[in-house]
């Protein structure tokens, strides 16, 4: 019974984008089958669980991991998931389970820009995508449209459609910071977000609590979780709890079935026709790499040594300062505005371009922590609080990696983790064009504070940068063979009935939050895997 | 008196002697309208996602589902042929153009009581818009019900045609509020009991009805089981918003009126209707042991969950439940949040939570809330993908303990299973897990 498993596609992680692609692919009339490492996620149990943690600056604490799928965790300390190879750290976090890491995202839903995708032909570095925005395009739309994408501005990526909805409404402080930023050009805007601005789908719409990023309680924030339900709804079957470990390719480099253990480590076969991998950047490489045999030894559509190599995420610099006004912030969700209007310019030939979020996270409880380790109690510490949490500023700036071969994940020849499988290693380093990147962001960073009357402005470290969580690279799409892994319809350059999707194929990161790009790819390829079953 | 009849004339009284035949003048029009919105025409005979009166409304009732049928301008399809007689026979008398009888699904047992006039200028309102050039699905209920003439020993036993005068003892307003409620509006349609043959109790008028999946409740000015400990402004702002703080908010066929009609009615008549509902005769109902607005209290009862292991909230699963999906918006005690038009509703103190029977609330949870109303959408999910009938029960039996009429919490899950498929809602879809195949 168990090893009789199949289906016409079978997918591998049922995070975002290989839900919406297996509900396109089952609406289209393919039996699909998801396999998903990690265990089905309850949003009433995941809201129960953060209010009962007492790590509420952690937000992956609604999302307790199984010991078959364990998952990056850096508080109270890094549990070392990721073993950081240097020189940099990549600290990526991420979950595994049904719906994916966009449990507990922002919402924010940019589209690349059109020059993103040609910065070799435009700057004379990185890559061309082998792919047009306009090809692209009508995708986006229909990403968009399942996730009620909120906007009002294409900021830049043209459109074909209006948003399905309209812009969730600037927050009162943000709307002072637009006025009083417009001077110097910087333009403070709503960005694109994957959340209700009045009720879409049965969803109601966001009431502006800013619980974003531990669990929306209410739905009002698309996630993967209504995207592996609509694919339930649609006929697709999705295996939790289940731990693929080996692509099987025959002799003719064809995909014949893959291998999971479940939780008690029983192994079972699962066959099909076609094959999606799906799975976050840096467990999909981990799987092919793991997935050796002797005629494959460097691992399924690897023969190119390229899976696991141009690791990005977009490096975050930052800046922190009182205005000379309230601002409030935390009114609102966590990420709904940003300044978008220097992303793109001939400057991206020497340094990184920068966006920056104004970070909405509600800065309360992490200044009351500061203050009290200050020394603050009793009376000045409240006086001093409410000072603090009206004027407070958080601003986040990303910046964009460029591919480059050597910085990758690799398994580890020693270490193993509780089902036994190889655990993964990063190798990773932050460039020059980074760290000029970098320079500039901080010239940015003083004309804003300045504008806005701020005091005690603190920035980040040049040469320590966040990880902003939008794993790019390691499966990268491109026209040769030699160089990349799959081409420009997500299918492996080897193997004709293995696809990939999600931000991993994406051969650079743009400066935008990944995932509408990624799930708009993994509409673009279920239309060819579809083709491929014909 | 003169006073009272140049109140009463721009409603019942003739639009004059023109003939309707003749193109409609916009005033006309736009009385239909009106008419139309008052007597909600469109909850019927027009489908959520349909275009305006081209009907496919599903009707649920005990027999099966009758098809609200297209009353479009389409002369195939809707009304475009028809003559005025005919239209007002269908309307007013439950007969067909062909002459055959109509399921009183159509409530022409309240329409009777309109005059000739109101329904003509809703006919001229429906010929100025679009026609419609799609057949409406077919009503076909077993038999013997298939039988459209055993509809007149129904009529015989249910039917009184005859259109209402002014009674020039009363008010002007009274006199209003009575032709909307009795027969535009026609609230006894869902608030008055059947009886045995599912004609409306004329001896129980809007005592309170059963929907199948809703209650519609007691609308007498009985202040236990009834609506006469509101004030009239509450009775107003409830028709107008359908949302009123510390009473009650609509949901279900409710929701639907108000959306529909009864927010697009000018507040004269909305005072007007409660005036009249006022003064009808006040009846008791020995199930209901208080005021259905007067349970409850907050409560703190999520105190206790904080810190505590699976093992020990598995002992009260609807606390836990009530905490993880409902408290969100209505409150860790259930005092909802905000006031008003968009208010997240309090649980206790609602009307919906001190009825004496918690259908409502299981519906809603299984079906959603959703108000579109001009001043904005106002919508409670559904959470039939979300919780088993097992688990509806057990949070709706809390929220009863906890917030409202203690006496009601008695769901089991058999009972969910059966208003779940009633309302057409899904069961939570499976997740297989990698071990159990």
């Amino acid at each position: 019974m168990s090893d009789s498993l199949s289906a016409d596609v079978v997918v591998i992680g049922a995070g975002i984008a290989g839900s919406l692609s297996a509900l396109k692919m089952a609406k289209a009339g393919a039996s699909v089958l998801m396999l998903e490492s990690g265990p089905e996620i309850k949003r009433d149990e995941a809201v129960e669980l953060f209010r009962n943690s007492p790590l509420k600056g952690d937000f992956t604490e609604p999302y307790p991991p199984k010991p078959w799928a364990p998952q990056p965790k850096f508080q109270p300390v890094d549990n070392g998931y990721l073993i950081q190879k240097g020189p940099d750290p990549y600290l990526a976090s991420y979950l595994r389970g049904v719906g994916g890491t966009t449990w507990h995202w922002a919402g924010q839903a940019f589209r690349i820009l059109p020059n993103d995708m040609k910065l070799q032909s435009l700057y004379g570095v990185g890559v061309d995508w082998p792919l047009s925005y306009d090809e692209l395009e009508p995708f986006y739309c229909d990403a968009e449209f399942q996730m009620g994408v909120s906007g009002d501005s294409d900021l830049g990526s043209p459109r074909s459609q209006p948003y399905p909805l309209p812009g969730i409404p600037l927050p009162y402080g943000f709307e002072r910071m637009k006025q009083r930023l417009k001077g110097l050009g910087y333009e403070v805007g709503i960005g694109p977000q994957a959340r209700n601005s009045v009720p879409f789908d049965g969803r109601p719409a966001c009431c502006g609590n800013n619980n974003c990023m531990p669990v929306c309680p209410i739905d009002a924030q698309y996630h993967g979780g209504i995207a592996a339900r609509k694919a339930l709804d649609a006929g697709v079957r999705i295996v939790a709890n289940a731990v693929v470990y080996r692509i099987e390719a025959d002799d003719k480099g064809r995909i014949v079935a893959v291998h999971y253990l479940d939780a008690n480590k029983t192994s079972h076969k699962v066959t099909g026709k076609q094959f999606v991998l799906t799975a976050n950047a840096i467990e999909s490489s981990k799987l092919l790499l793991m997935s050796t045999s002797d005629r494959l030894p460097n691992g399924v559509a690897n023969s190119n040594d390229m899976v696991g190599r141009h690791l990005m995420d977009h490096p975050g610099s930052s800046v922190e300062f009182l205005a000379d006004e309230p601002i409030y912030f935390g009114r609102g969700p966590m990420r709904p505005s940003s300044i978008n209007n220097i992303r793109d310019g001939a400057f991206r030939a020497d340094r990184s371009g920068l966006r920056i979020d104004l970070a909405n996270t509600n800065p309360t409880r992490m200044l009351t922590e500061r203050l009290i380790k200050q020394g603050y109690y009793g009376k000045a510490l409240n006086e001093k609080l409410k000072y603090q949490a009206d004027h407070y500023v958080l601003l986040k700036g990303m910046m964009e990696i460029l591919p480059d071969r050597d910085n990758r994940v690799m398994l580890s020849k020693t270490e193993k983790d509780a089902w036994g499988l190889p655990r993964i290693e990063v190798h990773y380093k932050f460039p020059e064009y980074v760290h000029k990147g970098y320079d500039h962001s901080i010239d940015v960073y003083k004309e804003i504070a300045a504008a806005m009357g701020g005091t005690e402005v603190v920035f980040s470290k040049r040469g320590v940068y966040d990880n902003n969580q939008h794993i790019t690279g390691t499966l990268s799409m491109g026209a040769d063979p030699a160089t990349s892994v799959v081409d420009r319809d997500l299918r492996s350059h080897e193997h004709e009935n293995l696809f990939m999707a999600g931000t991993g194929v994406m051969p650079t990161a743009a400066i935008v939050n990944s995932t509408l790009t990624g799930t708009a790819l993994a509409l673009r390829m279920a239309d060819t895997v579809l083709k491929a079953l014909a | 008196m003169k006073k009272f009849l140049m109140a009463v004339l721009p409603l019942v009284a003739s639009l004059g002697a023109q003939a309707a035949e003749q193109p409609a003048d916009s005033a006309l029009i736009s009385r239909g309208e009106y008419l139309a919105h008052a007597a909600d025409c469109t909850a019927c005979h027009t489908t959520a996602k349909g275009k305006a009166f081209g009907g496919g409304y599903p009707v649920g009732t005990p027999f099966g589902v009758i098809y609200g049928t297209n009353i479009s301008s389409d002369k195939q399809h809707g009304i475009g042929a028809w003559t005025d007689d005919q239209f007002v026979a269908a309307v007013r008398d439950g007969v067909g153009k062909d002459g055959e009888q109509l399921y009183p699904a159509m409530p022409y047992d309240s329409f009777t009581k309109m005059s000739r006039d109101d329904v003509l200028a809703i006919k001229a309102y429906l010929m100025s818009l679009p026609p419609v050039a799609e057949a409406s699905p077919k009503t076909d209920l077993p038999f013997p019900f298939n039988q459209r003439w055993g509809m007149t020993f129904w009529k015989f036993f249910n039917f009184k045609a005859g259109e209402l005068k002014p009674d020039p003892s009363q008010t002007a307003e009274w006199n209003q509020g009575r032709y909307l409620v009795e027969a535009l509006a026609h609230c006894g349609t869902c608030h008055t009991p059947r009886n045995l043959t599912m004609g409306m109790d004329t001896k129980k008028p809007f005592a309170g009805g059963d929907l199948g999946s809703f209650v519609a409740y007691n609308i007498t000015p009985d202040k236990v089981a009834g609506i006469g400990n509101w004030t009239q402004a509450e009775l107003v702002t409830y028709l107008k918003t359908g949302h009123v703080d510390g009473r009650a908010s609509a949901s279900g066929p409710m929701a639907e009126a108000i959306e529909h009609s009864l927010q697009y009615l000018p507040e004269t008549d909305l005072t007007a209707i409660a005036t009249y509902l006022q003064s009808v005769p006040a009846l008791a109902d020995d199930k209901q042991p208080g005021s259905r607005s007067s349970f409850g209290k907050p409560s703190d009862g999520y105190v206790g969950l904080r810190g505590q292991s699976p093992q020990v909230l598995a002992q009260d699963p609807g606390r836990a439940l009530f905490m993880g999906n409902c408290a969100t918006c209505h409150g860790a005690k259930g005092q909802g949040a905000g006031s008003g038009f968009g208010a997240y509703p309090a649980l206790f103190n609602h009307t919906t939570t001190g009825a004496a029977d918690a259908k409502n609330v299981v519906s809603v949870i299984l079906g959603s809330v959703n108000r579109r109303m001009e001043k904005g959408d106002i919508l409670m999910p559904s959470f039939a993908e979300d919780l088993t009938d097992e688990q509806v029960a057990q949070v709706t039996n809390y929220v009863f303990t906890q917030f409202g009429n203690p006496a009601a919490a008695t769901v089991d899950a058999k009972q969910v299973a059966k208003l779940r498929d009633d309302l057409g809602q899904r069961r939570p879809p499976v997740v297989l897990e990698g071990d159990k195949l």
